[in-house]
């Protein structure tokens, strides 16, 4: 997280421009009055004090003034932040639940006609980016069935809570579905291949010659195939970070990646730092998930933790 | 016997790609991206207009399919089949280009790391797994939205933050070559560390380089095309998939046709690249002898 929040400071200072680059095409204003602006923001110190002062105030907790908001970063990512997760965890709960469940039944039935027919299906999705899927829902879903962006209509603040609840979740389906079905690609080709190198091994042998039902070795072949796809997860969740932050885009969604393109746009130096250490910050939890997953899903790992 | 000749007798065969590219299994994502390279490089043949060219302000804006414009007309009356043709140049040549320098730079950073050995090979994974912590898309958004870049400035972007994954690939593959015994063998003879890289090492890599070279260009397509949608990557006049559908963007409803048709070519080339990744890979495992 320091790494990245670090390296965007960098970037940012580096590239052409500042927040008040604007002001400089204003004949009206006075170099003095400039100057004046900046100042204010500290930005006419050296870039060593500047990062100085910086990492001095994140390590205290303030994130900084949004210059093109004109509101405190905390109360935009405060907004923001939970907007984005609360997609995103429903698109990890949609990808993981859509693709363990189409891998395994076509693990189980490979090569049959079903299974080639989903494998090219998830192949496309696989591959489509996140946008042009995202467009394509929007052109074909949105005239009769969900409204096309926003997290909210207006008049919501009247609105009773069941009706604001059913509101959002309206407004969430299209988003989370563009993102679901990306990551269930991802995961169903991992958990088809999972499934089958399980039943080639020898424990689904024995359990099927001690006389037990199709069924139920089948229930044990799904724990088993769980593991390679627990580690997966670590690994989906920057992918889907990046995915939403097209989907915002498209779906005019206020998250995280929304206010981060808007932040970029006006040279936001506060805003654009911070959001990037909310995403490093998303990052490092997938990875935490993944871990309490893997857990979950292997004994051994959960022993050899605890032993250690 | 030469120092040369005895390593060269242990050596165990270096793959042979060119047997298999007439596997079956090659055939078909092949021939797809054969298909669209040859429409990319006759694009100038094909296109019945100039795609850079407003061709009626008036008349001809947001014109819908049709015989004299099969792709219909973009909001500046362009031709969008002729932008479609000249984007696949546009698109295509980024990605490969990009994947080519991250190739390049992540096998010389790998294979040193895997030859330094010790301390040095220590930190040089060490700042690999920071630079693989970074979401690379987060870079590409704040590099693409902060400059203005230009086509050979996004190629160089794209590819020099794709490499870490090669990087990484490359150091446990030379490892693993560098434990057997051929390889053993020559460093015993005295064969110099340079010529055993590019003469024992870099054969055998091929396999799992051809497999990341045509996952890294699919990724690499997808990753131009969302940048250019956002309109941090390919900027006017010039089109690619990505910005046409940009152009799109806004008018999704009313002219869907901006948005379909570059979908449509992303898409066919991304599984194309995918599709090639997949096959090369199982056609390698299967013929990999058990170890």
């Amino acid at each position: 997280m320091f790494v990245a929040a670090t390296a965007a400071f960098a970037l940012l200072h580096a590239a052409p421009g500042d927040p008040y680059s604007d002001l400089d095409r204003n004949q009206r204003l006075s170099a003095a009055v400039r100057a004046q602006q900046r100042a204010r923001r500290g930005l006419d110190l050296p870039l060593a004090q500047q990062y100085q002062r910086w990492i001095g105030n994140i390590a205290r907790g303030d994130l900084g003034w949004s210059t093109s908001q004109q509101r405190a970063v905390r109360d935009v990512i405060r907004d923001a932040l939970p907007r984005t997760f609360g997609l995103m965890a429903l698109a990890l709960i949609g990808s993981l639940g859509f693709g363990i469940a189409i891998g395994a039944w076509q693990g189980t039935r490979a090569n049959s006609a079903g299974d080639r027919a989903l494998s090219f299906l998830s192949m496309l999705m696989y591959s489509v980016p996140e946008f042009a899927l995202a467009a394509l829902l929007m052109f074909v879903l949105t005239p009769w069935l969900f409204p096309v962006g926003g997290i909210m209509t207006e008049g919501f603040e009247l609105m009773s809570w069941p009706a604001r609840v059913g509101n959002i979740a309206r407004h969430l389906v299209l988003p989370w579905l563009s993102l679901s079905l990306v990551g269930a690609a991802v995961v169903a080709r991992y958990q088809r291949s999972a499934t089958r190198d399980v039943f080639r091994q020898p424990f689904i042998q024995t359990a099927r010659a001690k006389g037990l039902g199709e069924r139920a070795v089948r229930w044990q072949a799904l724990r088993a195939s769980l593991l390679p796809v627990t580690a997966l997860t670590g690994l989906l969740v920057p992918s889907l970070l990046t995915g939403a932050v097209f989907v915002e885009q498209i779906f005019n969604w206020p998250g995280m990646g929304l206010t981060l393109l808007r932040g970029l746009d006006e040279r936001d130096y506060d805003l654009v730092t911070s959001v990037v250490l909310g995403i490093a910050g998303l990052t490092v939890l997938g990875s935490l998930v993944a871990d309490l997953l893997r857990d979950i899903a292997d004994p051994r790992a959960r022993d050899a933790a605890r032993t250690d | 016997m030469s120092a040369e000749a005895s390593s060269r007798t242990l050596a165990t065969r270096a793959p042979a790609l060119r047997a298999r590219v007439t596997s079956r299994a090659l055939a078909a994502p092949l021939a797809l991206l054969g298909a669209l390279a040859l429409i990319a490089v006759a694009a100038p043949w094909l296109a019945p207009q100039d795609p850079r060219v407003t061709l009626d302000m008036v008349g001809l804006k947001y014109h819908a399919p049709s015989m004299a414009f099969p792709l219909g007309t973009d909001g500046a009356s362009r031709d969008v089949l002729s932008r479609v043709l000249y984007g696949a140049r546009v698109s295509l040549s980024v990605a490969t280009i990009a994947v080519l320098v991250s190739l390049v730079v992540g096998t010389c950073y790998g294979a040193l790391a895997a030859f330094a050995g010790g301390r040095v090979e220590q930190m040089l994974m060490r700042a690999l797994d920071v630079a693989l912590s970074l979401p690379r898309m987060l870079v590409l958004l704040v590099v693409g939205a902060l400059w203005d870049l230009e086509v050979r400035g996004l190629i160089l972007l794209l590819g020099l933050t794709g490499w870490y994954g090669v990087a990484r690939l490359v150091r446990g593959e030379v490892q693993q070559q560098l434990a057997r015994e051929y390889l053993l063998a020559a460093r015993a003879t005295g064969v110099a560390s340079w010529r055993m890289l590019t003469r024992h090492v870099l054969p055998h890599l091929l396999p799992v380089l051809s497999v990341a070279a045509s996952i890294g260009v699919a990724q690499t397509i997808s990753l131009e095309a969302g940048l250019s949608f956002l309109g941090f990557g390919v900027h006017e006049p010039t089109a690619s998939w990505g910005s046409i559908m940009r152009d799109g963007s806004s008018v999704l409803r009313s002219a869907w046709w901006l948005t379909l048709f570059p979908g449509l070519a992303t898409l066919a080339a991304v599984v194309a690249c995918n599709w090639l990744g997949d096959a090369l890979r199982d056609v390698f495992a299967s013929e990999q002898v058990p170890a």
